[in-house]
């Protein structure tokens, strides 16, 4: 049977479904095909036996029993918190222990009254420049802070952001430094790599992951960026020396493959696409 | 159940700001074609009774995040539902044990029990044949009572896609059938 044959027995079986749906009989659909009925009414009879068998009902004990678990959960989810205290989610899994609340403060006074000045100026650097390491160090512990798969994700992200910011600075400079765009690419992929790890750790095919909203809307802002983040490297291409283009393809690429990973994580835990599985 | 004075969004934007009343309704719409999806897949009503649980519970976790985009929702119940449902069927589905305790109380008579497991059992049986991909055709199409353009969009995949793999299906189903009765007719 050539393709266009198998069409036309296809849509031809759907037809004789749709009717049969709508409440007709077996005889009246195949009736509208005599040419093909011989053909077709083993099939459109299993059709028929499996709708049937199929169409099970939920008992009215069961539906009940279901709704109570159901709207019991639901109650316990909405009883009135005692602290309605919105905690970042970089912190999350920290803020209950009095050590770490500790030594967040300390650290948060060595900042303040030694190094803020130091950081503030750091966080406009480019690889290459003297006070780079500071701003490495920063973004060392707020990696370390990030305890949450939410607060990973939203961390990677930020820094791919922060590494493509540094390559338009670079670029829009008179004399590109070509090593340091290479080097701030190189981090990204780094930084996407390690995204693309938080990511698989955390949704497995089943769908596990899916229960954690603020991680999935993590992951759905993580392509947004990703697009942005695409989109400033294409227009730095423009500016940078031919040679380090090659490196600008790879970072694409990279971006590209990491959005897909997480397309695929999301439509695992359901939020579009289908688990094949 | 259907949905007569709010539409869906509406109590789906309530259930979201927290109206128990209006999750509760959603419940009602929805659970009817769920579990009969779920039980066409797993086979046992206590696990298909577990599992609806279970996508409604999820459904109330992930729902400050659900966005409507124009499709209804139980396409995204289904979707929790087909993946509850792998992950069910990869833990190897409720013990024994749990099984014969439960299972009498899932129907509302021993007698419904019985004839609901002779009824499924043929055709559960030769759906063991089908790939995973035509099994979930035929019970988004049979079960919870689909047309090809909501099973389309609950599953991703063209309408042509979806048609092509019902016709598949049957058609091996056919041949399973086909099969048995050669077998019980040469005892």
């Amino acid at each position: 049977m050539d393709i266009r044959e198998q069409e036309r027995e296809q849509e031809i079986v759907e037809d004789c479904l749709e009717l049969l749906r709508q409440g007709r009989s077996l005889k009246e659909c195949l009736a509208q095909y005599p040419d093909d009925a011989a053909e077709l009414e083993p099939m459109l009879r299993v059709a028929v036996s499996a709708q049937s068998d199929l169409a099970a009902t939920l008992p009215s004990s069961a539906r009940t029993r279901i709704r109570d678990r159901v709207m019991s959960e639901w109650d316990r989810q909405h009883q009135p918190s005692r602290w309605n205290l919105r905690i970042p989610s970089f912190l999350s899994g920290w803020a209950l222990s009095p050590r770490v609340a500790f030594a967040t403060a300390i650290l948060v006074l060595a900042l303040t009254l030694g190094g803020l000045g130091t950081t503030t100026a750091a966080a406009n650097t480019v690889p290459g420049d003297v006070l780079y390491p500071v701003k490495e160090f920063r973004e060392g512990v707020q990696l370390w802070f990030a305890r949450s798969p939410e607060a990973k994700v939203e961390m990677y992200t930020s820094l791919v952001k922060e590494r493509v910011d540094e390559v338009s600075k670079i670029a829009a400079q008179d004399q590109a430094d070509v090593a340091a765009i290479s080097d701030a690419l190189a981090r990204m992929e780094g930084h996407l790599t390690a995204l693309n790890s938080v990511v698989d750790s955390n949704v497995t095919d089943s769908g596990a992951g899916a229960d954690d909203s603020g991680f999935v809307k993590a992951l759905q802002e993580s392509i947004g960026d990703q697009d942005a983040a695409g989109g400033l490297l294409i227009e730095a291409l423009d500016r940078v020396p031919e040679d380090v283009r090659p490196a600008f393809t790879n970072a694409l690429n990279a971006i590209q493959s990491a959005q897909d990973r997480v397309h695929s994580a999301l439509e695992t835990v359901g939020q579009s696409g289908f688990n094949d599985r | 159940m259907s949905i007569e004075n709010r539409d869906e969004e509406a109590l789906v934007l309530s259930a979201q700001g927290g109206d128990r009343d209006a999750f509760a309704q959603l419940y009602e719409a929805n659970a009817e074609r769920i579990y009969r999806y779920l039980l066409a897949r797993l086979t046992e009503p206590a696990d298909a009774e577990d599992v609806t649980a279970e996508v409604f519970m999820q459904a109330m976790k992930s729902l400050p995040s659900y966005k409507p985009t124009g499709s209804p929702l139980i396409a995204w119940l289904f979707r929790i539902a087909h993946n509850r449902a792998v992950n069910y069927m990869k833990k190897g589905g409720r013990r024994k044990e749990t099984l014969l305790t439960e299972t009498a109380a899932t129907y509302d008579s021993p007698e419904d029990e019985v004839l609901e497991k002779v009824r499924m059992g043929e055709v559960i049986g030769a759906m063991g044949a089908l790939t995973e991909l035509q099994r979930q055709v035929l019970s988004l199409r049979f079960s919870a009572d689909l047309s090809i353009a909501e099973v389309a969009k609950v599953m991703n995949r063209k309408e042509g896609a979806v048609k092509f793999l019902q016709f598949s299906a049957l058609r091996a189903l056919r041949r399973v059938w086909n099969l048995q009765e050669a077998s019980s007719h040469g005892h």
